[in-house]
């Protein structure tokens, strides 16, 4: 699709001057070569007080009475979420993380007007501890090949004209020269991209499918539910870059002739949501939605429809009935959403990501994209990292990239003296792998095989202190309280087997109950109706299938080796080391500590509700953690 | 594959090769073709809904077990559905719903005891307070609660799911309390002109003539000794089951003709073959078991027997204890003459029994009272012999210990030891004395009588047995059942039933599966169904029920226990009775045997659950009764979503949604409303969709108005006084609620879908005034709620004719209306007949449209005018009427410093328009359909004028709870704020009079318009209100000429009818 066989045409002419005449070049903000700040507008960065630091900037801009010649940029996410706020100043690209507004006026002073560096606000490497200037230094973005992402930092989100500037709507203009439906579908098979949801479904197969299904009209979605705990890269791609979704839609709307769109956003992402209507309202005005698109002769606009916060609305037949206006349920799969899907019309329902690949694929062709990526997974993947990782952020990688290099290389590891425990990939719906699979590439397949799966992309990082059981329960407790209820394994199941596990954890299990519970979790998977249902139990078995030993600690000898099942745990003081400071009894919520100034103090097992305070302040090390049958029991007996 | 594809294809269904169209889905083409694939929330004929999981089957080519109702069949298809691996998978889904399912098929009591009392329903109506009630329902199968409700074995109660939460119901106790509050009552039936003889007063023989009497044939009785009772009269003993409580019991009996001819004992005075020869009909042999059988053991002459000691002191004989006392025996009558050798004097006392605490005879009950009263009990040991010291009195008895192992009793090697005792007292076992008459009936090796378990049936002809007599010495319960089902044996055998039919139908039923036991029931008949001992099977599940202890019961002190008779236990106050009667979990499912949860739990033998752990969550959901015929018991509901589903795509009104997530997950109406409140039309596919027992109609509630044909005598006294005429219809459910339907049907005139508030009282009481009516109608409604919220331009709710009015003149235009009605009928030009109807809040009726009325009302026009009083201007944002409560904010009757709320009184408009002379009017709340239906289609009838007020709950000026509406609309009667009469030809008459008058203050405190009053400083404001409400009512009662309230409470109180106890009051 690179380049259209009907070059020359006056279609393609009238349509590439629709295009021109859409861009305002003088609305766009000027190139990297030019004076620029850009400032993070993400939703973590404006979260940290990016709000405060972009009013210091303009202040001091004002001042100095550079308004004029240096230009402010809220840009998009940067995705070094961690280190927020970013303030990025070109136009040599001098990166300053976790800014104040007290530091911005010797960062003006020093990398504005002059063009030093402030050593003291560099970025720190947290492995090797250099100090870094330049943002395309900072390993986290090292690391990554960015197709999806790769201009979100560097627009306004909020400008039509900054996409436009970078080529934006090419790849519809492109399309809609070339008129022939049929070869983007097959452009699009050809790229290998399969859809981003969690599935892996062959995007452009489900094109064809619905293209073939007749119907009175044809309606393209966007699943923008993004429900996953720790989850935030469709969110992204909202925010920092709606253009490219809206393009992505236009393009498979007309790839499989439809003429209405909906974009199912969640209620907990307004800005997002806002975002989005700017877009469209941009679009709208410059011809590229709406009716004869580019004087193409096509029509295509969309809709909003926010969610109300059910994660089940994520499942694409739970979504179209929520976009009906009934309840969110999923129904039987033996009717195929693109024959019967919205309104009962042929529907193409793909993720937020999916449709952001399109234009990529469009404009660099799918040669270019197949070329990312490993046999049967092509082109890159965004995920979320967070959890117990230095560098918490988004980040796409290509497919095929081991876990180790995400974790361990983009992530800069583990936070200082902690061990690698396990990484739980794919949500509520996907499992914790451990160490041992660390160099397991990251592709479809692979990550089914080892029990996780893809998901949406979220990646949750553990180390030693946290208790996989406790872990595995808590996205068992999210799937329980956000099963729609319609199917029995899934509505009763899933408390049953958290209800099991909380026994467990309260060292009331038994080894019968680990193995109801791997029955259960299969009657689950077997039964559900929905993958709600269906993958709901993978964190569960995965724990039990790489942690069985630290889950059997429990059984067996009542002990939580991360000492956190607090049934499990006691809390007693070192007499030795016990400086009787009087700190640990000050900060006791509860009171349960007790003992004279310089004196050994005691904990009251009694009053005791395991808070970790005490733990935490104490600056002598002398409150010791117990757990095992033995801890119980005294504690139990005290 | 495409359901459109036309072409047929073939599949094979667990080998069968079969022929089927595309489109259809393997459920369908399976139960087309008779193989059953279990399914509960398939509905036939509605989409697939794939929730239950349960039709999962296998289908070659695929990895994953495939659910039959949404799979398509395609071309070659191979499936299975019932492999190993299936009915594992169907089995957990059916644990995880049972795990959910916080409701039993069947009570177990009710299965453990003999007699089969139905025990949740008499709990149901002694909670009511309903003594009299109860008592009949216990009597129903066991005549004599207050003798059986002292003296029970009580199998019911270790049962009792209650335990599982904290103690069982004292369900014996409670059909003592029901007898102790209630009188006995026997009707006899209507003489059939047979005479059956009884021989042995004793608890068989006297149930069987209880039950014979009520069929209406003549009873004599004989018994050996001076007075009827047996084992309850003589060895029974006093402190136990007091006699004039006996007397009491058996009173109905020889009020009823029972004859009773003392001092006549079996094969001496006579015998069964002179009895027949004399006329009798039949016989019933139930003498019970006196004499002693055990062989004697070494010493045994000094042994005094405990059955003559019990008598002895029942007859007031003198009796000679010594200080020592051994007594030997584990049976009742081993404690009973222990804890009576107590009270004779005897410092010491030993029961030797030869079982443990657990399995001893004599019930807990009793052993507890033993052991309190100082009798000491030795477990697990048997007697050897009675050693004899000087004149041969008793000295000691040389016991021996017993150990188990595998079932069976051995004696302990060297274990023997001595108990020093100066009386012995044997209470063993016993078997019948028959006198010569052995010979007469078979015996068994026991020398016992041999009789049919069933029907007590013996071998000669006309002759039957019941009780102690054929099985042994059994407990009191036993006796009574097999009396009772000897009557009804008795009384089908004169009938010219064939017994030995049924008998054996009863042993083959007996060896069934529970299931098939269902199904075969209805072959038996009904007198084989009462006869019949159904094998129980129920599933375990959850009780989500609040922890709350057994109520205590009153006792004799322990000092006193040793030395006088009284009796010890003193029985429920009915305050107490109700209290421990709300304790019952209802464990009963109206849906039994009809249920497919449960069918599908017994096929795949889901008895026990193992999810079921302590601390499991369990859903548990109010139980909804509110609905005039349909009941809706969520904790049995599966979320099936049928009638969700029937109700919205079939029937249309869409009553039902599923709420919550996750576990919480519940169906339920929309606001939670009441479901009359949700649009129902009362089709009732609901029910018919449920599969379980979570949607049922109400019939236990329209069985209370049945007449029982066989002793009706066609009086048509019922018929005269009953308000509804509905004993002119029919008596039968289902024609009771297809005329409930039709005028449903004329409600509908006011469409739903009209735009009041959830919970506005004002569209109900329309409609329901309009289900007065099958003609048709014309209504004219004054500005207001009513009127705004059904006529938003260009769109009305109203199907008829309609004219909208204005505020003050909805009387003034509907008479005109009606003018020119009889000026065109005169002409001829119409024949209809019309009804008119003009609607308005109190608004436009009590304040601006009364000069309207007023005029309308005296020119005498044709037309019912209904005022929907909500008590203050609703629609334009609450202001105060004519009509408003005193002391209630409104926006013209603020809150403040300076006044709390309205200052004036409400007048009373009711009594205005009965004073403008009209024929009828009448009050009535919507809470009361049958009522308010009743009084429109009085008033439409009515020649002339008519008026109706009717209490309408505003929850937005109320500032109340939508889904409360009915309820408070009710109470609002409860505490007599709003009386319910009618006013016909200036006659007035109460139409519902509250068995107990509520408080105010409950009600008041339910709204927030009152809330004010709660606040210090407004108590005098509380008190007159309480005082005006007080005071209107005893008005209206000397109008109506009912009893003062004061009377009324204690004429209910001395026929023990007084429900409320007075702190709920």
């Amino acid at each position: 699709m690179a380049a259209s066989k009907k070059t020359g045409s006056a279609r393609q002419a009238r349509i590439a001057k629709a295009l021109k005449a859409a861009f305002r070049r003088e609305l766009a903000t000027r190139g990297d070569d030019a004076v620029k700040i850009r400032v993070c507008a993400g939703t973590t960065c404006n979260a940290s007080g990016r709000a405060a630091v972009s009013c210091a900037l303009a202040a001091e801009l004002e001042r100095r009475g550079l308004t004029d010649k240096v230009q402010v940029v809220l840009t998009g996410c940067h995705g070094l979420c961690q280190e927020g706020p970013i303030v990025v100043i070109h136009p040599r690209g001098v990166f300053y993380p976790r800014l104040k507004a007290k530091d911005i006026a010797e960062i003006v002073e020093t990398s504005v007007v002059g063009d030093e560096v402030v050593e003291r606000l560099l970025y720190t490497d947290p492995a090797s501890d250099e100090k870094i200037a330049l943002e395309k230094d900072v390993p986290f973005y090292k690391g990554q090949t960015r197709l999806v992402r790769a201009i979100n930092g560097s627009i306004d989100p909020t400008s039509i004209d900054d996409y436009l500037a970078r080529g934006g709507y090419g790849a519809l203009a492109t399309v809609l020269a070339a008129d022939e439906p049929e070869a983007v579908i097959d452009e699009v098979e050809r790229s290998g991209l399969r859809g981003r949801g969690g599935a892996g479904f062959p995007t452009g197969k489900k094109w064809r499918f619905c293209r073939q299904n007749p119907g009175e009209k044809h309606y393209v979605i966007c699943n923008g539910d993004e429900g996953d705990p720790g989850a935030f890269m469709d969110r992204a791609v909202l925010e920092d870059n709606p253009h490219s979704l809206l393009e992505g839609m236009l393009i498979a709307a007309f790839a499989i002739g439809g003429d209405e769109g909906y974009i199912y956003v969640r209620h907990e992402y307004p800005l997002a949501v806002a975002r989005l209507r700017n877009a469209m309202d941009q679009a709208r005005e410059r011809g590229l939605l709406g009716a004869d698109i580019l004087g193409s002769g096509f029509s295509f606009d969309i809709r909003i429809n926010q969610g109300a916060g059910a994660f089940v609305c994520g499942e694409s037949t739970a979504l179209t009935a929520s976009i009906e206006g009934r309840r969110g349920m999923p129904r039987g799969k033996h009717i195929r959403t693109v024959a019967h899907g919205l309104w009962g019309q042929p529907t193409n329902l793909n993720n937020v990501e999916t449709y952001a690949n399109v234009p990529w694929i469009v404009t660099h062709g799918a040669d270019a994209f197949r070329a990312i990526g490993t046999e049967t997974s092509k082109g890159t993947k965004i995920f979320s990292l967070t959890g117990k990782v230095r560098n918490t952020g988004l980040v796409e990688v290509p497919m095929g990239a081991t876990l180790r290099d995400v974790i361990f290389g983009i992530g800069g590891g583990l936070r200082e003296g902690r061990t690698f425990k396990a990484v739980q990939l794919g949500g509520p719906s996907g499992g914790c792998l451990p160490a041992d699979l660390l160099d397991e590439p990251i592709d479809f397949e692979s990550l089914t095989a080892a029990g996780a799966m893809m998901g949406s992309g979220g990646m949750v990082v553990v180390d030693d202190t946290t208790c996989m059981v406790d872990f595995a329960k808590f996205f068992l407790k999210f799937t329980a309280e956000e099963s729609c209820g319609k199917c029995v394994p899934c509505r009763i199941g899933t408390t049953r087997m958290l209800e099991i596990l909380e026994r467990i954890a309260a060292g009331e299990g038994t080894v019968k109950d680990v193995e109801r519970l791997e029955q259960l979790a299969d009657d689950v998977i077997e039964g559900s109706l929905c993958q709600l249902g269906g993958s709901a139990p993978n964190p569960v078995l995965t724990t039990l299938r790489y942690f069985r030993d630290e889950v059997m600690e429990h059984v067996v000898h009542m002990r939580c080796p991360a000492k956190v099942c607090r049934p499990l745990i006691r809390y007693t003081i070192d007499t030795e080391a016990c400086t009787g400071c009087h700190v640990c009894f000050g900060a006791c919520p509860v009171q349960a500590i007790s003992g004279e100034r310089k004196e050994p103090h005691v904990i009251d097992q009694k009053l005791c509700i395991k808070c970790d305070t005490c733990r935490q302040v104490c600056k002598y090390d002398a409150v010791p953690v117990e757990t095992g049958i033995l801890a119980v029991a005294e504690g139990r007996q005290q | 594959m495409s359901p459109r594809t036309k072409a047929a294809v073939t599949l094979t269904i667990d080998g069968k090769k079969l022929g089927a169209r595309p489109g259809e889905t393997v459920l369908t083409v399976a139960r087309r073709e008779g193989i059953d694939i279990p399914a509960l929330c398939h509905e036939e004929g509605m989409a697939a809904w794939g929730a239950c999981r349960l039709c999962l089957v296998e289908v070659k080519g695929q990895a994953k077990l495939q659910a039959a109702c949404t799979t398509w069949v395609s071309d070659g298809m191979v499936v299975k559905t019932d492999t190993p691996r299936i009915r594992q998978k169907r089995r957990s889904y059916l644990e995880m719903y049972l795990s959910d399912h916080d409701s039993y098929c069947e009570a177990p009591c009710a299965n453990a005891c003999p007699t089969h009392i139905d025990i949740p329903a008499y709990m149901a109506a002694l909670e009511d307070g309903d003594a009299s009630g109860a008592a009949a329902i216990v009597r129903r199968d066991l005549p004599f609660p207050g003798i059986v409700g002292r003296v029970c074995a009580r199998y019911c109660e270790p049962v009792c799911r209650r335990g599982d939460v904290d103690d069982p119901v004292a369900i014996c106790a409670m059909h003592r309390a029901a007898a102790d509050h209630s009188s006995p009552v026997l009707v006899p039936g209507v003489p059939s002109g047979r005479r059956v003889a009884v021989i042995g007063a004793g608890p068989a023989g006297l149930s069987a003539s209880w039950y014979l009497v009520e069929r209406g044939h003549e009873v004599t009785v004989y018994d050996t000794n001076e007075k009827p009772g047996g084992s309850l009269r003589y060895s029974i003993p006093e402190f136990r089951l007091p006699e004039k409580v006996l007397d009491r019991e058996l009173e109905p009996l020889w009020e009823a003709g029972v004859r009773f001819v003392d001092d006549t004992a079996l094969g001496y005075e006579v015998t069964i073959e002179g009895l027949l020869d004399a006329g009798f009909d039949a016989v019933l042999v139930s003498v019970g078991s006196w004499q002693t059988a055990s062989p004697k053991l070494p010493g045994s002459e000094a042994v005094v027997e405990s059955l003559e000691l019990l008598r002895k002191v029942r007859e007031g004989k003198k009796v000679r204890i010594t200080d020592t006392v051994a007594v030997i025996g584990g049976g009742t009558a081993a404690l009973d003459a222990a804890r009576t050798a107590r009270r004779l004097g005897a410092t010491s006392v030993t029961v030797l029994a030869p079982r443990d605490a657990a399995h001893l005879e004599a019930g807990a009950r009793d052993l507890a009272s033993a052991l309190e009263e100082g009798v000491k009990v030795e477990f697990d040991v048997a007697a050897k012999k009675v050693r004899l010291g000087k004149a041969g009195r008793p000295a000691g008895v040389e016991c021996v210990r017993l150990g188990r192992s595998k079932g069976r009793t051995r004696e302990i090697k060297d274990s023997r030891f001595e108990v020093p005792a100066t009386t012995v007292i044997s209470a063993v076992s016993y078997v019948p004395d028959l006198g010569d008459s052995g010979e007469e009936v078979a015996l068994s090796s026991w020398n016992t009588l041999e009789a049919n378990y069933y029907t007590g049936r013996t071998t000669t002809p006309g002759v039957f047995a019941a009780g102690d007599a054929v099985t042994g010495a059994r407990s009191v319960i036993h006796a009574v059942a097999a009396g009772k089902r000897s009557a009804l044996a008795i009384d089908a055998w004169l009938d010219g039933s064939d017994l030995v039919e049924l008998e054996e139908q009863l042993a083959v039923y007996a060896g069934q599966p529970y299931l098939e036991q269902l199904a075969d029931a209805a072959k038996l008949g009904e007198l084989g169904e009462r006869l019949a001992e159904r094998s129980p099977v129920w599933l375990k599940m959850g009780i989500a029920a609040e922890p709350a202890k057994r109520t205590t019961m009153p006792r004799v002190g322990k000092a006193r226990r040793t030395t006088v008779f009284d009796e010890v236990d003193k029985g429920y106050s009915l305050a107490a009775a109700r209290n421990e009667a709300s304790r019952c979990l209802q464990c009963v499912c109206p849906s039994s045997g009809d249920c497919d949860l449960q069918k599908l739990g017994v096929e795949h033998g889901v008895t026990s659950n193992d999810l079921v752990a302590p601390g499991a969550r369990i859903r548990s959901v109010e139980p909804q009764y509110e609905h005039p015929f349909i009941r809706r018991d969520m904790d049995r509901c599966v979320a099936c979503g049928r009638c969700v589903r029937v109700c919205r795509d079939v029937a249309g009104p869409a009553c039902y949604d599923f709420t919550g997530r996750g576990f919480a997950m519940n169906v339920d109406t929309p606001y939670g409303e009441a479901l009359q409140l949700a649009d129902c039309i009362t089709c009732g596919r609901c029910v018919t969709a449920c599969p379980t027992g979570a949607l049922t109609f109400n019939e236990r509630a329209l069985q209370s108005y049945r007449v029982e044909e066989s002793r009706c005598i066609m009086c048509r006294e019922c018929v005269n006084v009953c308000p509804v005429d509905a004993l002119k219809e029919t008596n039968h459910f289902e024609d009771a609620r297809d005329k409930w339907l039709e005028l449903v049907a004329q409600g509908a005139q006011l469409a739903g879908g009209h735009r009041m508030c959830a919970g506005c009282g004002a569209p109900i009481v329309a409609r329901q005034v309009l289900m007065g009516t099958s003609d048709p109608v014309v209504v004219s409604a004054a500005t207001g709620c009513l009127e705004v919220s059904t006529t938003i331009y260009p769109y009305t709710s109203w199907k008829g004719s309609y004219i909208h009015t204005a505020f003050e003149n909805a009387a003034a235009t509907l008479s005109g209306v009606e003018t020119a009605f009889r000026a065109l009928r005169k002409k001829g030009q119409i024949e209809d007949n019309v009804k008119f109807i003009a609607f308005g809040g109190d608004g436009g009726t009590y304040d601006i449209g009364l000069q309207s009325l007023s005029g309308a009302m005296e020119r005498g026009h044709q037309m019912l005018y209904v005022c929907y009083d909500n008590g203050a201007y609703m629609n334009t944002g609450f202001q105060r009427s004519g009509a408003t409560p005193v002391g209630a904010w409104t926006t013209t009757s603020p809150v403040g410093k300076e006044q709390a709320g309205k200052l004036q009184n409400r007048k009373n408009l009711t009594d205005i328009m009965i004073a403008h002379g009209l024929r009828y009017v009448a009050q009535a709340s919507p809470h009361d359909p049958r009522d308010l239906v009743r009084k429109a289609a009085k008033a439409l009838a009515t020649p002339g004028p008519s008026f109706l007020n009717i209490l309408a709950p505003c929850p937005r000026g109320w500032r109340a709870d939508g889904a409360e509406s009915i309820d408070l609309a009710r109470q609002a009667v409860n505490t007599c704020y709003w009386p319910l009469y009618e006013v016909e030809d200036g006659e007035y008459r109460l139409t519902f009079r509250p068995k107990a008058k509520t408080d105010l203050v409950a009600w008041l405190k339910r709204q927030g318009r009152f809330a004010h009053l709660f606040k210090p400083g407004n108590e005098d404001a509380l008190a007159n209100l309480q005082a005006w409400v007080d005071d209107e009512w005893e008005k209206l009662l000397r109008k109506c000429g009912e009893p003062p309230q004061t009377i009324w409470e204690e004429q209910l109180e001395a026929h023990g009818c007084m429900f409320v106890p007075a702190d709920e009051r």
